[in-house]
């Protein structure tokens, strides 16, 4: 039968519907979410900086004085729910503690790497179109960080020490 | 050797992904209003049966859903029409945002390796689990707009229960937040196992061994 699948598909939904819900709990989003998302959007602003000097930030909002565009990072811009994907499928996979836990560090950083890169891009997009900016945004963008949890896991997979095959039960020995 | 040949079989397969899923978020983008047409009809037959007090309809007009209720205007609202004027709500819902994973689940089998026949076989069986947790997104999307969004005059001709309520607001955020990415992904581990273990490396468990199938 098909028990394993089972046992993944529930547990990845247990664990994700409970983090999910953590996450959306006034607890959850004091504590956690919206200073997060507050650092992800200075983070994002201290990047631009670096090749853009004119660019402020303030609380989660990013502005160009310039051109007067701003963006505001909400929740579920700044990459917690692909985050929550990622421990969910590596909590529900058989693996070892330690594998588990740099396998989630490590997804996670890749997963706000490219959430930096999304609002980045993002940013500059809607100044210059603001159709192509609701489309890269509502659409593109949420696909290919999906895309980015799906690498993760099956580069995570990949460097999971492989499991041999059980060496099939001894035969009785004859009298 | 070619570029690609190079690659690792993971590589190889991302960047077949994402080959596909440019090109299915055009044609998808591009046929959006008869694509959300059985959403359309979907979350009508829902409405109508869960909500039949409430909603009279759920039409899809262009590229947008409109859900024709049977909820009177609010006073304030209808405060900005000519006096003696009446009539009911309207709550528009754009389909696309619940939809974008039909054009991810679809580069996913593109761009898996096997034949045609079961590329289609795989595409007709996700494609209506898709539509389902499509509807589930719709229509928190109207409930939450009905009870959150317009004034306590509104709620209140869905009841307004605390309990209700918190129902809505976590199932619009599961609709709208994980559903969407996460239905497609998951049918489609679902039914390429096999793929992704030998994709990985982990092809070598005996069926005995629990857990690498996923």
């Amino acid at each position: 039968m098909h028990t394993p699948v089972f046992r993944f598909a529930f547990i990845f939904t247990a664990v994700l519907l409970g983090l999910f819900t953590l996450e959306l709990l006034p607890v959850g989003q004091e504590w956690v979410v919206m200073p997060f998302t507050r650092f992800v959007a200075a983070l994002s602003a201290w990047v631009i900086q670096r090749f853009d000097a004119g660019v402020a930030v303030y609380d989660n909002i990013l502005l160009d004085p310039a051109s007067g565009f701003a963006v505001s990072i909400e929740a579920g811009c700044n990459g917690v729910e692909a985050s929550l994907v990622l421990i969910a499928a590596m909590l529900a996979f058989p693996a070892g503690w330690r594998a588990r836990l740099i396998g989630i560090a490590i997804g996670f950083l890749a997963i706000q790497a490219m959430n930096l890169l999304r609002i980045i891009s993002l940013f500059y997009l809607g100044q210059w179109n603001q159709l192509a900016f609701e489309w890269a945004h509502l659409y593109l963008w949420q696909s290919l960080i999906i895309l980015d949890v799906l690498v993760v896991f099956l580069i995570w997979l990949r460097y999971l020490p492989r499991r041999s095959p059980q060496p099939p039960p001894a035969e009785p020995s004859q009298p | 050797m070619s570029f690609l040949a190079r690659r690792s079989p993971v590589t190889r397969f991302v960047l077949g992904v994402l080959f596909w899923l440019i090109l299915c978020l055009f044609v998808w983008s591009a046929l959006a209003p008869a694509i959300s047409w059985p959403l359309a009809v979907l979350a009508d037959l829902l409405m109508g049966l869960l909500f039949s007090d409430q909603i009279a309809s759920v039409e899809l007009l262009g590229r947008q859903l409109e859900v024709v209720t049977r909820i009177p205007l609010p006073a304030e609202l209808l405060a900005q029409y000519p006096a003696g004027m009446a009539g009911d709500l309207v709550v528009r819902v754009n389909p696309l945002i619940y939809s974008y994973g039909l054009p991810l689940f679809s580069a996913l089998v593109l761009a898996t390796p096997g034949s045609e026949s079961m590329k289609w076989r795989q595409w007709l069986t996700g494609v209506p689990l898709l539509y389902i947790g499509q509807t589930w997104g719709v229509v928190m999307d109207v409930l939450k707009t009905l009870l959150f969004s317009l004034g306590a005059e509104t709620a209140a001709h869905l009841g307004s229960a605390a309990l209700l309520n918190e129902a809505v607001a976590l199932g619009y955020q599961l609709g709208a937040l994980i559903l969407p990415p996460v239905l497609p992904l998951a049918i489609w581990i679902v039914m390429n196992r096999a793929f992704l273990m030998n994709l990985v490396g982990q092809e070598q468990v005996s069926p005995e061994t629990p857990g690498p199938d996923v």
